[in-house]
């Protein structure tokens, strides 16, 4: 049900005709109003307004340095926006950030973990910093270490973890404390097939239990088949949004989403490439 | 390619000004230090020139030589410069030769190599005695260089190969701070002994035998030719024949490293989950057992741990040999151990860097982020200050000034922790990061660190003071009634100082979490 009244550049085609305003009320679990970051000169997420209805799966696109980073970031209270509102489940995360907060999980791209402690120190340190008591804390734990694979590593300082592997203990972490929204930025980087297909497993069986997935993923494959929504972000704007099948019309996701960026460039003047150095 | 290596170099040092106002600060700074020191050599050695030859000799080639061995151990354990690390050309396919000889040149471009050609032509000036003693002095400058650039790219590309390890680093770090805490002393030691002429002869000796090694003899050519001997010749050769030696060492180096992955460490396993298991399972009794186990575990928090026993072990042993009495000198340690204790917290939270984000994310409160990372200084240091206040004070032959102790290192102790719980949240500054080398600090911390660290300091000592002018008055002849004062003012002050620090800093830690998170994405 989530429509979205994406920052439009006038002769794009308006994915979604029907929404003239973002829906508020409970149903939208995330309602982005206006949300403005700038650094210095560069305006980095410009005006972009987005809602996220509960118990659906939405995915983010965009290519590199379109603004999906900072957006997801200024969503989960870890960077102060210069504008704009972020509503989760109703409550204003800048205004009342520590209500919000403990509605989200976190996933974040390229920040660090402490990375010191063992997998199974993390995951309690994780739960027991939202709120989680011990018992709790124990039975999640093994709950996500049996659901993600990790049992042999959870002695393992999470520092000696392979790419793939910290992914999958930051995802748990993200959500041990169960809560309404998960916010994850690039979950499937450097993740091998089987265990991406088990994360896809989990979240669709936390979706249909009425929680909301948000992501971000250069994946346009795998965005098609697991999202039932889709917004497009290119140099800060949301340039379309919608159903998976709104956005992607007759064509698939990656063409929609290749003609929206810009198209691609036509590999002129490269004829040097095939004439080898020997 | 050489060209290519040496505009590279060149280009990466430009691009150092090109920093935030603070880091090129610190920059300068570092420049007109080293600026500095190279002034101070050059006018040393030229005015060595009118100095006796036994003198001029023994000072060109003992230092000279001590500054060759720098450059071999310094690239080892601090890891510098691996910009122009021979693995990073690996993928290039450049012969290994001229890659070599690249990587070579290319270390002369920057402010060590710089200083060391300087110094080095000083020294013509220093023999030029005689044309002979000049002549030989100016071709020895390229030989003392490349000797020198030679040993630091080998110092650190062979601890590139060997010490690639997490581990194995942090063992030589633990290693090394000690090794330089107890060298201090035997310095002092060394310079205090009043051996006179048997030292100078001694000297003599030394530097003998060191222009005949590899480390002296390009810096003793000049010196045996100016004094007539043709045996200077003999070392001018010594001197070759080590540059050739180093250069094909490089060069067989280079062609390993290009070949070469890191080691693979043996991942290290921990059963249960340690700490978190033994504290409340809280937010704030998390980041205490969180804290913990960093304290034992990070190898960055290892040196600080080391460092703030050996520092005062340091000074009572330079004072004693300076002629300061025991009686004095026991009373010591303890005071200065809670300086550094208290000191050591003011930048905690930097020590996260990004990974601050998870406080962040949950919403963590101030207060519990601040007390839970204090836990375990204040759980360690108050009893150990107690206990060695009450053995300084039995040592000192006067029980009684136990009590002025407690209250003076407490004081010190929880008024740092205080002071430290509003700077680290409102003034981080960068520090080496998680897994890198405590002591590769990053060169953006330059001025702010400096101010930071400085300021904390004063005032830890200022929120101290009247406890501290107390114990003194009750040292020198004050009765038992200063004496419990000393205890009760160092108690009142440092509890209010950590009482204010901690709302105020919590308050600070709650406003600016997302800005620490972007402090820390900079650093």
């Amino acid at each position: 049900m989530a429509s979205v009244e994406g920052v439009t550049v006038p002769e794009l085609p308006q994915t979604d005709p029907g929404a003239e305003a973002a829906p508020t009320g409970p149903e939208a679990v995330l309602d982005i109003r206006g949300l403005t970051k700038r650094f210095g000169e560069t305006v980095a997420v410009d005006a972009i307004d987005l809602a996220v209805a509960a118990g659906s799966f939405y995915g983010i696109v965009g290519p590199n340095g379109a603004g999906k980073t900072t957006t997801l970031s200024m969503v989960t209270g870890l960077l102060r926006p210069d504008g704009g509102r972020v509503l989760v489940h109703g409550i204003d995360v800048w205004a009342e950030p520590d209500r919000a907060k403990r509605a989200i999980g976190v996933l974040p791209d390229a920040l660090r973990l402490f990375d010191r402690l063992s997998g199974a120190q993390l995951l309690h340190y994780s739960g027991v910093l939202r709120g989680l008591d011990a018992a709790t804390v124990r039975q999640r734990t093994a709950d996500l270490v049996a659901a993600f694979g990790l049992e042999d590593a959870t002695g393992r300082l999470v520092a000696d973890y392979s790419a793939g592997m910290t992914k999958k203990i930051a995802l748990a972490a993200a959500m041990i404390h169960s809560p309404r929204l998960l916010v994850l930025d690039e979950p499937f980087e450097s993740v091998d097939p089987v265990s991406a297909a088990n994360i896809v497993d989990i979240l669709q069986r936390y979706v249909a239990a009425g929680g909301t997935v948000v992501l971000s993923s250069h994946g346009m494959d795998l965005i098609q088949r697991v999202c039932d929504h889709v917004a497009v972000i290119v140099g800060g704007r949301v340039l379309a949004a919608g159903t998976t099948d709104e956005v992607r019309g007759g064509g698939t996701l990656e063409e929609r989403f290749v003609a929206l960026a810009g198209g691609r460039r036509a590999a002129a003047g490269m004829e040097w490439l095939h004439s080898f150095t020997e | 390619m050489t060209g290519l290596l040496v505009r590279l170099k060149l280009r990466l040092l430009l691009n150092q000004f090109r920093r935030s106002p603070w880091q090129v600060v610190g920059l300068v700074l570092a420049l007109l230090y080293g600026a500095g020191i190279t002034v101070m050599l050059v006018a040393t050695l030229v005015a060595l020139r009118y100095a006796p030859l036994q003198l001029a000799t023994a000072v060109t080639v003992g230092a000279g030589s001590l500054a060759v061995l720098a450059f071999l151990v310094v690239p080892v354990f601090v890891g510098v410069d691996d910009t122009l690390d021979p693995r990073r050309f690996a993928l290039f396919g450049v012969e290994r030769t001229r890659l070599a000889v690249g990587l070579a040149v290319a270390g002369v471009v920057g402010v060590p190599g710089a200083a060391l050609l300087l110094v080095a032509l000083a020294t013509v000036a220093t023999w030029s005695r005689n044309p002979a003693s000049a002549l030989v002095a100016l071709v020895c400058v390229p030989l003392v260089v490349l000797t020198c650039v030679l040993l630091s790219r080998i110092g650190a590309a062979a601890a590139g190969l060997l010490l690639s390890t997490r581990r194995s680093r942090e063992a030589v770090a633990a290693v090394l701070v000690i090794a330089v805490s107890l060298l201090a002393p035997l310095v002092v030691l060394a310079t205090n002994l009043d051996l006179g002429r048997r030292a100078l002869a001694g000297i003599g000796r030394i530097v003998a035998v060191l222009g005949w090694t590899p480390l002296g003899a390009a810096w003793a050519a000049p010196a045996s030719i100016a004094a007539g001997r043709a045996s200077g010749l003999a070392q001018l050769l010594v001197a070759v024949l080590t540059v050739v030696v180093l250069g094909l060492v490089w060069r067989a180096l280079v062609g390993t490293a290009l070949v070469s992955t890191g080691r693979q460490a043996k991942p290290q396993t921990v059963a249960g989950i340690g700490w978190f298991a033994r504290l409340p399972a809280t937010p704030r009794g998390a980041i205490a057992a969180r804290a913990t186990t960093y304290w034992a575990r990070d190898v960055r928090y290892r040196v600080s741990a080391i460092s703030i026993p050996v520092t005062p072990i340091v000074l009572v042993l330079v004072l004693g040999l300076a002629g300061v009495p025991g009686s004095l000198l026991a009373l010591l340690p303890v005071p200065v151990i809670a300086l550094f204790l208290g000191w050591a917290t003011h930048n905690d939270l930097a020590y996260d860097h990004t990974a601050v984000w998870l406080h962040v994310a949950a919403g963590v409160r101030g207060v519990d982020d601040r007390l839970g990372r204090l836990a375990p200084v204040l759980a360690v240091g108050l009893p150990l200050l107690a206990g060695g206040s009450v053995v300084s004070a039995v040592l000192a032959g006067r029980p009684l000034l136990a009590a002025p102790l407690i209250g003076a290192s407490w004081c010190l102790l929880l008024a740092g922790a205080g002071l430290g719980g509003v700077s680290s949240a409102l003034m981080p500054y960068p520090v080496p990061r998680p897994g890198s080398s405590p002591f590769q600090h990053p060169n953006s911390a330059g001025g702010l660190a400096a101010v930071v660290q400085s300021v904390l300091f004063l005032l830890q000592l200022l929120a101290a003071a009247p406890a501290i002018v107390l114990g003194v008055l009750a040292y020198s002849g004050g009765g038992s009634g200063t004496a419990w004062a000393a205890l009760a003012v160092g108690l009142v002050v440092g509890v209010l100082v950590l009482w204010w620090g901690t709302v105020l800093g919590g308050r600070v830690f709650e406003r600016r979490g997302p800005e620490l998170l972007a402090a820390a994405l900079r650093a």
